[in-house]
């Protein structure tokens, strides 16, 4: 069931049920107020009662008019008073008529008791005197009994109303409960309990992780929206496998094109050096200038095929990430830049380096670019280089610094892309490839590279690689302390 | 001394022909374009049946037909030509090429040169290693 409809359900329930209960309360008060009505009738009929019997002994003790004056009032006010109560017909009519009746049967006795009061006194009245007096205090008694019943009626109707007010604020209390109840347990099974496995799926932060499917399927708003997040964890998927097919064709295409392209253009190399070697004597001097042009042409472009070809390797030679001494890494490039190192004099050095979780191969050629770079753009001076690390709150950051001639801020986001050059080949041979790929390398490591510099300035080129993100504190505790040193390595 | 070389491409033949011609070695050059004819030679089939037995073999990977990872299989695993040692000359560097090649019990597995003149170089130490430093079955 949809969510909407349940809890539109539960709100026209929970109405009804308030409705109801305002129904009965309103009754109930009613009901309550003529009670109370009928109490008050009943005690003013007790009064009445009790001073009719007063005036009765008082004009039995004096037998004077007064007493019998007032007794013939108290009288015809309780007998309209229970006719008018009769007549609005407020409860317990059974009792009130039968008041009235004995009320109406006791007037006659008055007048007759009255009457053998005033006739002479004899012994045969006065026999009939205290015969008659027997008799009415007998009516009056009974009179007193059936205000009692009538009493004990209002009181018994009293009791009932207020045990049928607890047993309808009991049952709406529990109706409003079990309401309540079953509108959480929907709320909790239908929304929360889904949504909260909705939040989990989507958290999975991993994009190997949207294989598995939320696979909420009920018919309301919550599976719905399951339903499409699953949806779009397959239009996920697919992309994600769609892209990485591309990827990998790219990569074999680029692979296998610069393996075949390699091929022919060692032809033209290997046989116009093979040309000039047989043949120098005999060719003019703009034909030699001619193969020159070719053989150069042929080795360029082998050269980027090997570099187009390093880039691909990239991907495809890419290990897994280990604890990684930079130290280590920058002493295997400066090994591998020894040659450059010794012809052009430069002086590098390095301050402490780090360990770091990342792919030793990578780094490497990471280091060997930058450093690279750095003796390649040194200028007419002596090539000074220093490479350092420092400790930032993501990771740690390495800097390349050198005092070469720099580069225009203008240009700073053209270098990192593959195949931009920003000098001639004959100022400084080059593909244009090296700094792409360190952008590569350190994307492949979740950092960031960049260069600050200025023409003529030289250049620093910082790369930021973050703590390994399954155990930063790990990294973080076997880095701590560990006092920065100049070493100076020539 | 007999050099067989199998290489469909006409072009490093001569090439190897010219280096081997540079260094005036005492070494005669045979060479069969496709790794079947490879294996005839060596077994001296068909055409090849007046062959020598050639005192090395220098095999390119990428031939048409019979790859020469499988050339080199069926040299190593014959006991009639597992004595002769090849070098692969090819222009792969690919790990899963070189590593293949050991495994087959490749002699030693060489990448071929950009420049005429490092080709020249590595062709001259191939020669005076295999030819001239080592002492090889075919002399006893």
């Amino acid at each position: 069931m949809r969510a909407r409809t349940v809890l539109s359900l539960t709100g026209v329930s929970l109405l009804l049920v308030v409705f109801a209960a305002l129904a009965v309360l309103t009754w109930i008060t009613r009901e309550s107020a003529q009670i109370t009505r009928e109490q008050t009738a009943s005690q003013d009929a007790a009064r009445a009662i009790a001073s009719l019997l007063m005036l009765t002994q008082e004009y039995t003790l004096y037998g004077n008019a007064r007493p019998a004056q007032q007794w013939r009032v108290r009288h015809a006010e309780l007998v309209s008073a229970l006719q008018d109560h009769a007549a609005q017909g407020l409860g317990s009519s059974t009792e009130v008529r039968k008041l009235k009746e004995q009320a109406v049967a006791l007037g006659d006795f008055f007048v007759r008791f009255e009457e053998a009061n005033q006739a002479p006194p004899g012994e045969a009245s006065n026999k009939r005197k205290a015969l008659l007096q027997e008799r009415f205090l007998v009516e009056m008694q009974e009179l007193v009994e059936l205000r009692y019943t009538w009493a004990r009626a209002v009181i018994a109707k009293d009791a009932a109303q207020q045990t049928l007010l607890s047993t309808m604020l009991a049952i709406a209390g529990v109706v409003i409960l079990l309401l309540s109840g079953l509108t959480w347990m929907v709320v909790h099974r239908q929304l929360l309990q889904p949504l909260r496995k909705l939040e989990v799926a989507t958290r999975r932060g991993s994009p190997g992780s949207f294989e598995e499917q939320v696979a909420f399927n009920r018919a309301n708003e919550i599976g719905d929206a399951c339903r499409a997040v699953d949806a779009m964890a397959v239009r996920l998927l697919e992309a994600q496998a769609q892209l990485k097919r591309s990827n990998e064709d790219l990569e074999r295409f680029a692979y296998v094109a610069s393996h075949d392209l390699q091929e022919p253009l060692r032809m033209v190399t290997s046989y116009g050096q093979l040309l000039m070697r047989r043949h120098q004597a005999d060719l003019p001097e703009d034909a030699k200038e001619f193969v020159a042009f070719m053989v150069d042409g042929g080795q360029r472009a082998q050269e980027l095929v090997r570099d187009l070809l390093s880039l691909a390797r990239l991907e495809q030679r890419a290990k897994p990430f280990e604890y990684v001494s930079l130290n280590q890494v920058l002493d295997t490039c400066l090994k591998t830049l020894s040659p450059q190192i010794q012809v052009s004099q430069a002086q590098v050095t390095h301050g402490e380096l780090p360990h770091v979780h990342g792919d030793f191969g990578q780094l490497v050629q990471l280091l060997t670019n930058l450093v690279g770079n750095a003796l390649k753009f040194s200028g007419p001076n002596r090539p000074r280089v220093h490479v350092s690390a420092t400790q930032v709150p993501e990771g740690w950051q390495l800097s390349v610094k050198d005092e070469g001639i720099g580069i225009d801020p203008k240009f700073f986001d053209r270098i990192f892309v593959m195949f931009q050059r920003l000098h001639s080949r004959a100022e400084h041979p080059g593909t244009g490839i090296g700094l792409a790929i360190c952008k590569r390398v350190v994307e492949r490591h979740g950092g960031r590279i960049w260069v600050q510099s200025a023409p003529g300035q030289g250049a620093e080129f910082f790369v930021l690689l973050p703590y390994s993100a399954n155990n930063p504190s790990e990294i973080r505790l076997q880095v701590s302390g560990a006092p920065v040193v100049e070493n100076a390595q020539s | 001394m007999n050099i067989l070389l199998v290489e469909d491409n006409p072009a490093d033949v001569r090439l190897v022909s010219e280096a081997v011609a540079e260094h005036r070695l005492p070494a005669v050059l045979h060479w069969v374009s496709s790794g079947e004819e490879a294996l005839a030679f060596v077994r001296r089939q068909g055409a090849h049946h007046a062959a020598p037995v050639p005192d090395l073999v220098l095999l390119d990977l990428n031939l048409p037909g019979m790859h020469g990872q499988e050339v080199l299989q069926a040299l190593k695993r014959a006991p009639e030509t597992l004595h002769i040692p090849v070098v692969v000359l090819s222009s792969s560097s690919a790990p899963a090429d070189v590593l293949a090649a050991y495994q087959s019990h490749v002699n030693a597995y060489v990448v071929k040169p950009d420049t005429f003149d490092r080709f020249l170089e590595l062709v001259r130490s191939i020669e005076a290693y295999w030819l001239e430093a080592v002492l090889l079955p075919g002399q006893l």
